[in-house]
């Protein structure tokens, strides 16, 4: 990665997306009547002035991973064997088979979170007791915002992964396949998402506010073809 | 109830610092230093190098001293009992340590460091107020002991737990305490508190002095500091950031402003008001040295008066203020009362206080600046429900609070834990009544609602009426209470009794405001008790009572003709500037009186939807026609009304079988057959919900409607990890809807609580809900120990990461695949 980045709560730019909204409500061909569209363009509108979308990025932690049987020699191998991928530097492992599927070919893994903020929560609490539509509406609609949040973030973690030779996968957050969803508080600290974005998890790891996502973003060398690349696939492919 | 009060300042120059007389240079960062000096990673808890590296933390002091520091803050930040717990040392033991390390370092005065815990507060976290409270309590007893000469409280976020740290500084020590949030580029912490609303409430409490730290460099912060200056009751303390910090490559946190450009860009701050000044994350000796010298050469202006007398109401996010000599008016909601309300008192006897959050969710959706709360129903624990329920409001919306009891003890526990600076309603002129809650004014720095009756009742002159007012002005001065945090409420009494009374109390509105200078309430509604159509002379009364100088009218914001007063007034008296939300509020509407009353009905259960609120196709129809129609196209509003004028036509068990069950069979084919999707079936059952309680009130009938089926319960629940729970509420309003009985258990809920409510209850059908692939384990849990203790219930289970297969794979006896599927299985089960 480059040489230095800026470290701190990152403003993003981005908007309830309607159509995905939409399809969160169990839309699929219907014609919408005009007082549930105005309903929720007037919902999303109030999405939008209270959500305060922020992002924190973790350095680039270099990964190691575990050295399989077939590969590996003695006591290393030993060592290593039945272990997850490690954060290096971050003194974090990623346990389970997926995560490793989806990193493999990368050399690095970017760690990430996204809030819409504590407002936002507020602002999904209200549209709750005005009633189930209201509270229907509006967390898809945050759900939505949420969702081009992660995205935005994402763009950033690869704009700033290009300039330094790096292709990105997917985002791949705790609760995915079998990556457990015990990660979130050490994402929340590793990304300073916690101090930074007041984050929390909960002690069953929901986070507050809901309406946040961390994800392990992988990072190979643009060199790197195929399957090697990563199996979460780049971003660009 | 809190402990008295006690400050003492023994130090001179530290005496002066906070009555503003002189300025006061604090250090810079102390992370930066460790780091600078290979210490970082020495321990996980930074402050414990107090304990194992003292010569080398009072090295590092030493040169802010030498820098010119008039303060040394101690290295506690995280010193509490959590963070420190998993190392075996106590709180008590590192400030020790902390303060002899500054006393060595020869710091002239010592300030214990307290910041935030890390935990997320209640309603929205784990931790309550007391909990945070013993732990600053715990911290600022060891500053004390260890000889600080004041605390510092520094860098939250969250404004009920600086109030937590402040109060627990305050009650349990003698010292003055200092206290900071933290802002982001927008000018709000990650809470949502501004910088005025911090000042107006920490100041009002009784910091010594209130601020800003951390987050942004020096520039970013002057405007924001400046922003706090009218507020602050107290001197203006600021501790910026050596700018936005970056990561270099070698892992480090780095920042890029130096000294030079740190004390250029400090000039604005003091420029803005800041008397006491120092650095944050990033800064170093050099940078103090620098700001030592510009302090050293300006001349100070000694004690310049920025605080500007306002009436203010805050919540934690926003603020209500009315400024001498502005024509501003603010709208009082009081629904938030039980008083002839059956429903919501029994909701609160019950502990259900989701009615009363609705109905302040819908008052602000309404228009409402601040929201009166009022628990009082006989027999309940008034202190706990009004802080519970004050606090469940403030987790929903962002206006301000009026407390509202006789009890003084409620409105203290209530506003012991309310984030912001509540109304106090309220105090009279009795001297029990001065007595008992002027103090709690005081102490939480909240504003005062004052009655003007005393031992001898209501004067029924304009001048009784204001010598009283006079009065409590006077005692709330005495107790501390200064006159522009005081409101006067002149009593509206009824003109069917009291006629000749409504032109005084007009004129003791003006009294009190021309000769008092406080602000003015009035209970508008109590003038037209026992008259016809209430609301008619009520906004008569309104107008008048506004042009007589009203600034918050106490009202049912939900009326339209109250809103239509209050719009129409706010163009006269320049509040809305060039007429821009009256024009967007009636550009192109109509005369909509005769929808008018039934909307503001049903909107205890909703918010009146302007979209829905123009039927002029309904109008030429029949009411059966209408309400029928209203249902299948999901129009809350206009089902009610349909539903109030069929019941001059129609019993009510006729209008629900003949209109409302065909209606609802209507949408629900209209769903399976994929012409509707989901959020038009929901309007379409809130909006037969709507009808019901239209025909509920007439027939008095259970609340749920006339349908209600009789018979067991269906019991609902989000299972046990699990807080999504829209899937969960959207059957249960459907299943309702149909007839049958609901429990509904809320979310996060464990397997045996599930497996005791069926068993109480003896329920038929258990309804079990999952969004997480991580929680379908305990759902399986939660269905393995009905099967063991409740056999006879049926299971229904659904959430998105659901299968029928994986549904009968953890043992369900049926898989509802959506909201809608779950009403079929509840009409085969029951």
């Amino acid at each position: 990665m480059e040489a230095s980045f800026p470290f701190g709560p990152v403003p993003l730019d981005c908007a309830v997306d309607i159509p995905r909204a939409l399809r969160y409500l169990g839309r699929r061909r219907q014609e919408v009547p005009q007082h549930i569209g105005d309903q929720l363009a007037a919902v999303a509108d109030r999405c939008r002035e209270t959500a305060r979308p922020r992002a924190m990025v973790s350095a680039a932690f270099p990964l190691i991973w575990p050295v399989r049987e077939t590969e590996g020699a003695g006591v290393e191998s030993r060592a290593r064997e039945g272990r997850g991928l490690l954060l290096a530097g971050a003194g974090l492992e990623l346990p389970g088979n997926d995560i490793a599927r989806f990193l493999e070919g990368c050399t690095h893994a970017v760690l990430l979170a996204v809030t819409l903020g504590m407002e936002n929560e507020r602002e999904l609490m209200r549209a709750r007791a005005l009633g189930p539509v209201q509270d229907f509406i509006a967390d898809a609609c945050a759900s939505s915002m949420a969702e081009e949040a992660a995205r935005a973030a994402s763009a950033q973690v690869e704009q700033r992964a290009a300039a330094a030779g790096f292709r990105c996968t997917r985002r791949f957050s705790p609760g995915y396949g079998d990556l457990p969803l015990s990660l979130q508080p050490a994402m929340l600290r590793l990304t300073g998402a916690d101090r930074m974005l007041g984050v929390q998890a909960g002690p069953s790891f929901l986070m507050t506010p809901m309406k946040s996502v961390t994800a392990v973003v992988g990072l190979a060398p643009e060199n790197v073809e195929g399957r090697r690349a990563g199996y979460g696939r780049t971003a660009h492919a | 109830m809190a402990a008295p009060r006690t400050l003492k300042v023994e130090n001179d120059y530290l005496a002066k610092v906070l009555a503003g007389q002189v300025p006061m240079l604090l250090d810079g960062g102390m992370g930066t230093l460790i780091q600078e000096a290979g210490l970082a990673g020495v321990h996980e808890v930074p402050d414990l190098l107090n304990l194992t590296h003292a010569d080398e933390v009072c090295a590092l002091q030493r040169r802010y001293v030498e820098a010119g520091s008039d303060c040394v803050t101690t290295n506690t930040f995280n010193s509490n009992r959590l963070k420190l717990a998993s190392w075996g040392v106590s709180v008590e033991e590192v400030y020790r340590a902390a303060a002899a390390i500054a006393r060595r370092a020869g710091a002239p005065l010592i300030a214990g460091d307290i910041g935030p815990t890390g935990a997320l507060l209640q309603p929205l976290g784990l931790m309550s107020f007391q909990e945070a409270y013993d732990i600053f309590a715990e911290q600022a007893r060891a500053a004390e002991a260890a000889g600080c000469h004041l605390i510092i409280v520094e860098t939250f976020s969250d404004l009920l737990e600086a109030k937590a740290a402040l109060l627990a500084c305050l009650e349990c020590t003698a010292l003055p305490v200092l206290c900071t949030m933290t802002f982001g580029e927008d000018g709000r912490t990650f809470m949502g508190t501004t910088p005025a609303v911090a000042a107006t409430t920490l100041s009002a409490i009784g910091a010594a002095a209130v601020g800003i730290n951390c987050s942004l460099g020096p520039r970013e912060t002057a405007p924001l500091a400046a922003s706090m200056a009218p507020f602050a009751r107290c001197p203006l303390m600021v501790q910026p950031n050596a700018g936005l910090p970056r990561i270099a490559s070698d892992g480090a946190t780095v920042f890029d402003v130096g000294p030079e450009e740190f004390c250029q860009a400090m000039e604005a701050v003091l420029d803005g008001g800041a008397a006491i000044v120092g650095g944050c994350c990033g800064t170093t000796p050099a940078h103090i040295a620098q700001l030592r010298r510009l302090l050293d050469s300006r001349p100070w202006p000694g004690t310049v008066e920025r605080y500007r007398p306002t009436f203010i109401v805050s919540g934690a996010q926003s603020m209500v203020q009315l400024s001498p000599g502005e024509n501003s008016i603010a709208v009082i909601g009081e629904r938030i009362n039980p008083t002839g309300k059956r429903r919501l008192k029994e909701a609160l006897l019950a502990g259900d206080f989701d009615m009363a959050v609705a109905e302040g969710a819908a008052q602000v959706e309404a228009g409402a600046d601040i929201l009166d709360v009022n628990v009082g129903v006989p027999g309940i624990d008034e202190a706990t429900v009004l802080r519970t329920v004050a606090q469940r409001l403030q987790a929903t919306v962002a206006v301000p609070l009026q407390l509202d009891s006789s009890n003084p003890a409620a409105l203290e526990a209530a506003c012991r834990t309310y984030a912001g600076r509540p109304l106090l309603n309220s105090v009279n002129g009795k001297a029990e009544s001065l007595a008992a809650v002027l103090p709690v004014a005081a102490r939480y720095g909240a504003t005062v609602l004052g009655l003007t009756l005393d031992e001898e009742g209501i004067p029924s002159t304009a001048e009784g009426r204001f010598s009283i007012a006079q009065r409590i002005v006077e005692a709330a001065q005495e107790a501390g209470i200064p006159r522009e945090d005081v409101a006067i409420d002149c009593l509206v009494m009824a003109a069917a009794t009291n006629q000749q009374e409504i032109l005084e109390i007009l004129r003791a509105v003006d009294l009190c405001k021309r000769r008092l200078g406080v602000r003015t309430v009035l209970g508008v509604s109590n003038v037209s008790f026992g008259l016809p159509r209430r609301a008619v002379l009520n906004a008569s009364f309104l107008t008048a009572a506004l042009t007589a100088g009203l600034d918050m009218p106490i009202l049912n914001p939900l009326e339209p003709r109250y809103v239509d007063a209050l719009n129409g007034f706010r163009v006269l008296n320049g509040q809305d500037e060039k007429c821009l939300h009256y024009v967007a509020t009636y550009s192109g509407t109509q005369e909509a009186a005769q929808f008018a009353p039934a909307a503001s009905q049903v909107a205890g259960n909703e918010g009146i939807s302007t979209a829905e609120a123009s039927p002029a196709a309904d109008a030429p129809r029949g009411p059966a026609a209408r309400l029928l129609d209203a249902v299948v196209t999901g129009r809350s509003s206009a089902a009610a009304v349909a539903a109030k004028d069929l019941r001059g036509e129609m019993s009510p068990v006729a209008i629900a079988e003949e209109v409302l069950a065909p209606a609802l069979d209507e949408v629900g084919r209209r769903y399976d057959s994929g012409a509707y999707f989901l959020p038009q079936l929901m309007a379409a059952a809130e909006a037969a919900k709507a009808a019901f309680d239209v025909l509920g009130e007439a027939a008095a009938d259970s609340p749920s409607g006339v349908s209600a089926m009789a018979g067991p319960p269906i019991v609902l629940a989000t299972v046990e990890g699990d807080i999504h729970d829209i899937g969960k509420n959207i059957t249960k309003m459907l299943l309702e809807n149909y007839g049958f009985p609901v429990v509904d258990l809320g979310r996060d809920v464990a397997p045996r609580t599930v497996a005791d409510a069926a068993a109480a209850h003896g329920a038929k059908l258990v309804g079990l809900s999952a969004l997480m692939t991580t929680t379908i384990g305990a759902m399986e849990r939660t269905i393995a120990l009905l099967r063991q203790q409740v056999p006879s219930a049926r299971v229904m289970v659904g959430g998105a990461v659901l299968t029928a297969d994986y549904a009968e794979k953890i043992g369900a006896d049926f898989y509802a695949e959506d909201a809608a599927a779950s009403v079929a299985i509840a009409k085969r089960v029951l």
